[in-house]
């Protein structure tokens, strides 16, 4: 696909985050895992290792356990802009699982798409904007050449 | 600095220059470069290729354009009418007796990028053979450029005190005969 | 069951499709195509393309759901200390009281078992709005001592309107923990809401941390936002003639200074305005009168200390004293 035809957006943060304090903006994970199965070997290791620390260092998030009968265990993230994002944790190891759990907590929430520019502002310039007259002399007529 | 209305400031931002080149004495080449440039909107630090921020051009005195070596009979506009035995082929000097503007002309939309936007930029350029510029077109001038290059003067457009104060660099014998 | 085994066998090897009239669970898995399957599909399809999707689901109704978890963590997570009973008060909202307790009664309780004990937030809303307005207020008048007091009123009103309170009560996840009687939360619902946090903050906290948490969450909605976006001023140079005068300056005097394609339909003009020939500032506009009211906003925005070019407002945090916010914990717990 082309990169028109690509969602994308700009370069953006929720509600200027970091501007005024810095929220975390992961307000919710719940790691939904099978007591039995060979694919969530890697969860029930994690749910004995890491989770507490992690709860305990993100008192901001809220992390709820679910032992499930299900075949694929998964991690449902839950942000601040009320995005939900779901990551399959099938045959993880406890390490991967931190590290993905790390990454979601460090996330905004805002959809991972093309961003259009590579930067962004709302105060363009403390010069101005540039317009055909800057650094132009006054003059209603047509400026002559020196 | 400004802190104007975001319309205003877009409006200003946006808005299209008007350019003025006299051509008298000079290479079409050389006007020719400083058109496209802004008739393509590459001079302004707002340019970017999908927005259409190019300028307007005033060409005038582009009978007085002035081709060096000896290309006004040795250059040649070569056209096809698309007919069996259509080719035609032109001199410079013969392209310019039939049409004064024609050289600029062609020299400029031969700069100008071959998309879709070349020929609405060709109608923002303005040729004028003479000196003579409608008013209203005048009206909206903003600017006049430089010509590109200076133009020689003769040897009778010195007065006589710069012939004098002209440095001899060698004194000619008595009996050196001058054509 | 091997006999009703036996009998469905029987009823398939007839021919006649009969599973699900007598479905049984030692045969639900057979090995076929489902050719009902399409018609269901597509009964279903037909069903959502005339009902719409079903109405959204809040948050506290789905799986994984613990309210006195979420607001702790909601607390935490704004880095404030509120008192949990205080900001559990905040999130009631009488028409949740007023639904919940008809729930009830149709539920078959008498009067005095549905009465929910549940204090609503309208004592705390009302305290939040007035220590918002007038926090907001003294701000805007240290950083823009120049402003008026309607650009004040301008100013804090924008700040403190549903659409700016509800974009950041969206955002820090107010939706699911209030307690409303209407899903979605209507926006009105949700402005009272946040001022309702206010108010339990300032209970909890303090005027120090409720000035600083307005600083950090509605102060910054102001970023790459205009005066006069805010601040409807229909006639600019009335008030810089106004305020000229006051200031005992001489009146302005507009100039045409530059034009660019004045004979075609695209034209630029910029006015300055000159007071005792000295340039006041200069606009720019598609005619002459635009560009002339123009340059009175550019002229005000100068005086009244309010241009892009400003110096970026302070969002340090202040020095924290180490005891005070034990002690604070102390009293609340």
């Amino acid at each position: 696909m082309t990169a028109r035809g690509t969602p994308s957006r700009f370069l953006q943060s929720v509600l200027r985050n970091g501007v005024g304090r810095y929220v975390c903006q992961l307000k919710r994970i719940s790691l939904i895992f099978s007591t039995k199965g060979q694919s969530s070997l890697g969860a029930r290791e994690f749910v004995e290792e890491g989770i507490v620390d992690f709860a305990k260092n993100n008192p901001g998030t809220v992390v709820y356990v679910s032992p499930e009968s299900c075949r694929i265990p998964k991690i449902v993230a839950e942000y601040l802009n009320g995005s939900v994002r779901e990551e399959v944790i099938t045959s993880k190891s406890a390490q991967e699982i931190a590290a993905l759990v790390k990454k979601l907590s460090e996330q905004s929430g805002l959809d991972i798409i093309r961003i259009r520019k590579p930067f962004h502002t709302d105060s363009p310039s403390i010069q101005g904007q540039w317009h055909p007259f800057t650094n132009r002399p006054p003059s209603i007529g047509p400026i002559k050449p020196h | 600095m400004s802190s104007f209305t975001k319309s205003a400031q877009q409006w200003a931002t946006f808005a299209r220059s008007w350019y003025l080149i006299d051509a008298k004495m000079q290479p079409p080449g050389k006007i020719a470069t400083m058109c496209s440039v802004r008739l393509q909107g590459k001079h302004k630090p707002i340019y970017h290729a999908l927005s259409d921020c190019g300028d307007h051009v005033i060409v005038k005195n582009t009978r007085h354009i002035a081709f060096s070596g000896n290309k006004w009979e040795q250059k040649v506009y070569s056209s096809h009418t698309g007919y069996p035995g259509g080719f035609k082929q032109v001199t410079a000097a013969q392209l310019h007796m039939k049409d004064p503007k024609a050289i600029i002309k062609l020299a400029v939309y031969g700069m100008l990028p071959k998309n879709l936007t070349r020929r609405t930029m060709m109608q923002r350029l303005h040729l004028f053979p003479d000196d003579e510029i409608p008013e209203d077109i005048l009206r909206n001038l903003t600017e006049e450029l430089p010509q590109p290059r200076e133009i020689p003067r003769k040897l009778n457009e010195y007065t006589q005190e710069e012939r004098d104060a002209f440095p001899i660099l060698w004194t000619p014998p008595e009996d050196y005969r001058i054509k | 069951m091997a006999a009703s085994y036996l009998v469905s066998r029987a009823v398939n090897s007839l021919g006649i499709h009969f599973q699900h009239v007598c479905r049984n669970v030692l045969i639900t898995q057979t090995r076929e195509k489902k050719r009902w399957m399409k018609a269901y599909m597509r009964l279903m399809q037909k069903k959502l393309k005339i009902e719409g999707p079903p109405p959204p689901k809040p948050r506290s109704q789905q799986p994984n759901w613990d309210y006195h978890a979420e607001v702790q963590a909601f607390s935490s997570r704004l880095q404030e200390n509120f008192s949990l009973e205080v900001l559990k008060t905040a999130f009631v909202n009488p028409c949740y009281v007023q639904t919940e307790e008809e729930r009830r009664r149709t539920l078959g309780l008498d009067a005095e078992a549905a009465a929910l004990s549940l204090k609503d937030n309208t004592e705390l809303r009302g305290q939040g709005w007035d220590i918002s307005r007038r926090v907001l207020s003294d701000w805007c008048r240290g950083s823009f001592p120049a402003l008026p007091e309607e650009g004040v009123a301008a100013v804090v009103g924008h700040l403190t309107g549903p659409e700016v309170v509800c974009h950041v009560a969206r955002n820090l996840a107010l939706e699911d923990l209030t307690l409303s009687g209407q899903f979605p939360v209507p926006d009105d619902i949700l402005h009272t809401t946040f001022f309702a946090i206010i108010g339990a903050l300032h209970e909890s906290s303090g005027t120090e941390r409720t000035e600083l948490f307005l600083r950090d969450f509605l102060v910054p909605q102001l970023i790459g936002k205009d005066l006069f976006e805010m601040w409807e001023v229909l006639n600019p140079m009335g008030l810089l003639v106004e305020e000229l005068s006051r200031r005992k300056q001489a009146l302005p005097e507009p100039r045409l200074t530059r034009s660019a394609g004045a004979s075609t339909v695209l034209p630029l003009y910029f006015v300055g305005l000159y007071s005792d020939k000295k340039l006041l500032a200069e606009g720019p506009g598609e005619t002459i009168l635009a560009a002339e009211e123009e340059a009175a906003r550019v002229a005000l925005r100068k005086l009244y200390g309010y241009t892009e070019n400003r110096r970026p407002w302070d969002f340090s945090s202040p020095k924290v004293q180490p005891s005070a916010p034990a002690v604070r914990a102390l009293h609340s717990s």
